[in-house]
């Protein structure tokens, strides 16, 4: 009878020990061609290097071909890596597009030529957003994000109308672009600010490189709340 | 969940469900022991607002030695020892593409060791009074794996103080047992005391071969314990929960002293705490 019962526990403990499981993250989102750092102004002969990049259905930065024109190929060139060349008075429409098996992504913009001039950026130097709970744990506010002069430091600014819970363990922030999914995403740290305004200074970054906020309780392993980066 | 702090906390709901019958303390030289595997998979936990929502795949398992032993007619010495506790978080998977988004965890060790005493204060016709102490020892790890959450102890000294109160009683020719216990648990490192209840119904289907126990217990928290995400930056440790739990036994005795039993515990409401079921599966030897 005991070796019957030795037996017994040894197959639980064979069978509670064996592989670990999967769980399934819903984590689609639509792909998209992001230029990280379009201009709206060029003088002649000015050059300008434009970087797009393509995030995949995941959302996660992934190397592709991306093919670059111009529409007006006598006010400005551009050559296969993004490269603008301001040839004469005039404008253009540039486009950057993105053609795979089945993904077919085009993003367009319009640059005017001048004779003389300053580069003028287009992105924008702050953007928003709302703060939402995406469970039931308390979680509100609304931010901004700045891209900090002379650096290239972004600065969040979580406003005074800001709420956590305190009851949950472990909550971390991510800037991501996928709001259900940290992977690729970049970890700001631990949340120790529950209530009020406070801010996060993010080393090396540009502002159109995330497009959430990403409240994360990183015991559970599930995400607690979103704020979407808006223009 | 752990579930981080929370499995400690079912682990101890396990515990309580070890001492069935520790109203009656055993007599000198006799005991109760066993060896059980329990286990618990938790995809969803309860919030601070009491709702449930969906959480990482975690697996909770351990293999516990539970032991009481009468010192005298009155002293009984309890220990529950997981011998050997596992921690496991799933792979998680990209839904859209099938690759691993994030690698599955696993972390074995030792669990916290708790140790007590049962006093039987007064043993007369079919009623008992009983109060146990037990003192969970910080054994087991509280900390592990890649972000630290994977726990298989809650690393805090607790002092629980208990009174059981039972009385056997016969109903429509059926032998029924009750049993109702009042406790509080003193916790240390800043975490909230706790306030438990219960109360427990056992019958034997079977005349000396096959009992059926039903239990319902409650965890209180007096809020009393500074401890909270604020003041514990990134601390994966969840303070002041809660629940009421549900749950049931059945023990069957294979021979007059050697049996086994099954047991299944879940939640009706809580709060920070693990929202699935959980299992026991043990092989016991009752030295009458």
């Amino acid at each position: 009878m005991i070796r019957k019962c030795t037996y017994f526990l040894m197959s639980l403990f064979i069978l509670f020990t064996s592989c670990i499981g999967e769980d399934i993250i819903n984590d689609f989102v639509e792909p998209e061609l992001r230029i990280i750092n379009p201009i709206s102004s060029l003088p002649v002969p000015e050059t300008y290097q434009f970087n797009a990049t393509y995030f995949n259905t995941i959302g996660i930065e992934e190397e592709t071909t991306i093919t670059w024109n111009s529409s007006n190929t006598s006010s400005a060139t551009i050559n296969t890596s993004g490269l603008l060349t301001a040839v004469a008075e005039g404008t253009t429409t540039i486009s950057a597009s993105v053609q795979n098996n089945d993904v077919s992504l085009i993003e367009s913009f319009t640059v005017t030529i001048s004779e003389d001039g300053t580069v003028i950026i287009e992105e924008p130097v702050i953007k928003s957003g709302t703060i939402v709970t995406t469970s039931s744990y308390l979680l509100t506010g609304t931010f901004t994000i700045e891209a900090q002069d002379n650096s290239n430091d972004l600065l969040i600014s979580v406003n005074s109308d800001y709420e956590a819970t305190t009851s949950l363990p472990g909550l971390y922030l991510y800037l991501t672009n996928n709001p259900n999914s940290i992977s690729g995403a970049y970890s700001v740290g631990p949340v120790s600010v529950f209530n009020g305004a406070h801010s996060y200074v993010i080393p090396g970054t540009n502002i159109n490189d995330y497009t959430y906020l990403l409240y994360w309780c990183q015991p559970f392993g599930v995400k607690v709340g979103t704020g979407e980066i808006l223009d | 969940m752990t579930i981080k702090k929370s499995v400690a906390t079912l682990a101890i709901i396990i515990l309580g469900f070890q001492f069935s019958f520790s109203q009656w303390t055993k007599d000198k030289g006799k005991g109760y022991y066993k060896v059980s595997a329990w286990y618990l998979e938790s995809d969803e936990h309860y919030t601070d607002t009491g709702d449930k929502d969906p959480n990482a795949t975690r697996t909770n398992f351990n293999f516990n030695f539970y032991g009481q032993y009468g010192l005298t007619k009155k002293w009984d010495l309890i220990a529950y020892i997981p011998f050997f506790a596992r921690t496991t978080q799933n792979d998680a998977v990209s839904g859209t593409t099938g690759q691993v988004l994030t690698e599955g965890e696993a972390i074995n060790s030792i669990g916290d060791i708790d140790l007590g005493v049962n006093y039987g204060i007064f043993h007369k016709n079919s009623w008992a009074l009983s109060a146990s102490l037990k003192l969970g020892l910080p054994t087991g790890k509280s900390e592990g794996g890649s972000d630290g959450s994977f726990q298989t102890g809650d690393g805090e000294f607790n002092q629980l103080l208990q009174l059981n109160l039972g009385k056997s009683f016969k109903l429509y020719k059926q032998s029924f047992y009750g049993k109702l216990y009042f406790g509080f648990n003193n916790r240390t490192n800043d975490f909230s005391d706790q306030l438990t209840t219960g109360l427990e119904l056992g019958t034997q289907l079977i005349k000396d071969k096959f009992w059926l126990i039903g239990r319902l217990n409650t965890v209180q928290s007096l809020h009393n314990g500074s401890l909270n995400a604020q003041n514990s930056q990134g601390s994966i440790f969840a303070n002041n929960i809660e629940y009421v739990g549900l749950g049931g036994e059945v023990s069957y005795y294979l021979t007059k002293k050697l049996g086994f039993s099954f047991n299944y515990a879940s939640l009706l409401s809580g709060k920070i705490i693990a929202a699935n079921p959980s299992y026991s599966i043990g092989v016991f030897l009752d030295m009458k």
